[in-house]
């Protein structure tokens, strides 16, 4: 069964809702992470991009975020920490659970989360800039 | 309980014929074995049946009993060797945070020595641990971050991509 959603721009850009758990295969305990504002950037390769004090989030979970090193849009590197999340919902349209496995980045204190191509595989996405709407296609 | 012990025929035959040949000369020298071409060789030294045995239970001290693996020596697996400049900085790090630069360069040149090290092909993801070694691989980022989540590892360890600049994030 196909699902479908149409949503406006806002600022010139696409906002969504998205909810996914950070979930601990070793103990099971998971913790849910709601953003009811999550901008969609094609130019990011990961999964969601998430303020760093998120990673207070995952050690509840038992999980402990893996640093490695992050592209900047500018061509820079920061260190950025790392960890497995799974995507529960983006909008209205919900995910079988577990959900679908992606990454969670933790880095800066941007307040408002990005989706990234890792989320957005999982999708079909038409940006119809004539009209300022987007549609996610699942 | 006391063995008695049987001497071989051959032996008995050969002790015979070295006690005629003493009898018949009267020189009192001893005959070498072998001297004499009608003096057969001795058997094969009794004991040596026994000891042998025990020697080769011996020769085989190079093999780990446990793991039936040859040992050469090492305590544990040959580990990346790292250069002053990385050890310096792990370090510093033990002290105080690092700087982001500094950071981003120690993530890199660890990364690197440690994947030219194992030969890692490009492409893999890669768990490794501070000191070079490599704790978990996969094929791509999220099953490696699967695989070690929620996983205490006795180092800190860094998650990386094999031939690329960072794990992730706007890459061209």
């Amino acid at each position: 069964m196909t699902r479908e959603i149409s949503r406006e721009y806002r600022n010139s850009s696409a906002y969504v809702r998205m909810k996914c758990v950070i979930q601990n295969p070793q103990t099971a305990s998971q913790v849910p992470l709601d953003f009811s504002t999550c901008r969609i950037d094609t130019g990011f390769d990961g999964g969601v991009l998430v303020p760093q004090w998120h990673r207070s989030d995952a050690e509840v979970a038992g999980v402990e975020p893996r640093i490695t090193n992050l592209t900047l849009a500018d061509g820079s590197r920061i260190p950025a920490y790392v960890c497995a999340v799974f995507l529960q919902s983006v909008d209205d349209i919900t995910f079988a659970p577990p959900g679908r496995p992606m990454i969670l980045v933790m880095c800066g204190n941007r307040r408002s989360p990005l989706l990234g191509m890792g989320a957005l595989k999982y999708c079909t996405i038409l940006f119809d800039g004539p009209n300022q709407r987007f549609t996610i296609r699942v | 309980m006391a063995m008695l012990y049987r001497m071989p025929e051959e032996d008995e035959r050969h002790v015979l014929f070295l006690e005629e040949e003493a009898a018949r000369s009267k020189a009192s020298l001893p005959l070498s074995i072998g001297s004499h071409p009608s003096m057969p060789a001795p058997a094969l030294d009794y004991e040596m049946k026994n000891i042998l045995p025990e020697l080769e239970h011996r020769l085989l001290f190079a093999f780990d009993e446990s793991s039936q693996r040859v040992t050469f020596g090492f305590d544990s697996q040959p580990k990346p060797w790292l250069p002053a400049r990385v050890l310096q900085k792990l370090e510093k790090m033990r002290k105080r945070p690092l700087e982001r630069k500094e950071m981003v360069a120690l993530i890199e040149d660890i990364a690197k020595i440690s994947i030219d090290f194992y030969q890692i092909k490009p492409g893999k993801s890669i768990a490794v641990r501070f000191d070079g070694r490599i704790a978990e691989s996969a094929d791509d980022e999220t099953s490696l971050l699967l695989k070690i989540q929620g996983i205490r590892f006795d180092q800190p360890v860094f998650v990386w991509q094999a031939g690329s600049e960072s794990f992730t994030g706007w890459r061209t």
